[in-house]
């Protein structure tokens, strides 16, 4: 049976409804979801030209794939699904002719933060989002997900198609690397 | 959802918001042109079989306003007055 679970009173017309209608929906769809996406793009790709371009990418797929949506999971499930898709898609993309080991990826990361006039946190949030920046994409997926926008691990399961138990093995290996670099020197 | 420590620049939403919309409305764009490139070709069609037929130069000729013929063109190619057509007896059969 499918279960349709935390329906946005809107969906029906974002996936059935004519043209405009739809596209009221879609504008709804835009209130509620535009600056959430963009955060986690963002925490996935580490700088603003690269999730500004993601965030559109996505936002538009999520309008032209919205009738193939059957609500066999969440729709925010489905939709963080399409937007680490593309997200991973870009990181390939952009690293595909190198590979950085941690410590280099995240002074690299740390410089890029520090000069970012974007970026408004102290030093202990700019070593986070650096760390989180040098990780793997598939691992910083997993951990952007579950800390930051809170998705239960049995969601980031349906979405990444991974057990739940290597999805925790998964986090708590990005949680150890992590805090090594947040309380070193902080 | 935990704070984020950065922001978008200023007016980000706003233009963002404004491009995709016009991408997704423009996404129904192929059908309206589909249907605009079918009347321009009814109208060509309709114009075309209203036009006259020429078979003869002369006839091109008489048919084209002047303002199209190429007259500078022809005025230096075809200075030399030997080489001018005749125009008077040709038949259909020449075109």
């Amino acid at each position: 049976m499918t279960a349709i679970r935390n329906t946005p009173i809107w969906l029906h017309d974002l996936q059935h409804g004519r043209r405009k209608a739809k596209e009221r929906a879609f504008e709804a769809f835009l209130d509620s979801w535009h600056a959430r996406l963009y955060r986690y793009i963002r925490r996935m790709m580490g700088n603003h030209e690269d999730a500004a371009d993601v965030t559109q990418e996505t936002l538009i797929q999520v309008y032209r794939s919205a009738e193939r949506f059957e609500g066999r999971s969440a729709f925010s499930t489905w939709v963080y699904t399409i937007a680490s898709r593309k997200a991973l898609d870009a990181l390939e993309k952009r690293n595909r002719h190198r590979t950085l080991e941690f410590d280099e990826a995240f002074a690299q990361a740390h410089t890029s933060l520090t000069a970012d006039i974007l970026f408004t946190g102290d030093e202990i949030e700019r070593r986070l989002h650096a760390a989180v920046a040098a990780l793997p994409p598939r691992q910083r997926q997993v951990f952007t997900l579950r800390y930051f926008e809170s998705l239960p691990f049995a969601a980031i399961a349906e979405m990444t198609e991974l057990t739940e138990g290597s999805l925790k093995a998964s986090y708590h290996h990005a949680v150890k690397k992590i805090s090594q670099h947040v309380t070193l020197e902080s | 959802m935990k704070h984020a420590p950065f922001h978008p620049p200023e007016g980000f939403y706003a233009n963002q918001r404004r491009k995709v919309l016009g991408a997704v409305r423009s996404h129904r764009r192929p059908w309206v042109a589909i249907a605009a490139s079918v009347v321009v070709l009814f109208a060509t069609g309709l114009w075309w079989t209203q036009a006259p037929t020429c078979i003869t130069y002369a006839c091109l000729l008489d048919a084209t306003p002047v303002e199209e013929l190429p007259l500078d063109w022809a005025l230096d190619e075809f200075s030399d007055e030997e080489i001018w057509l005749n125009l008077s007896d040709e038949s259909s059969l020449e075109f």
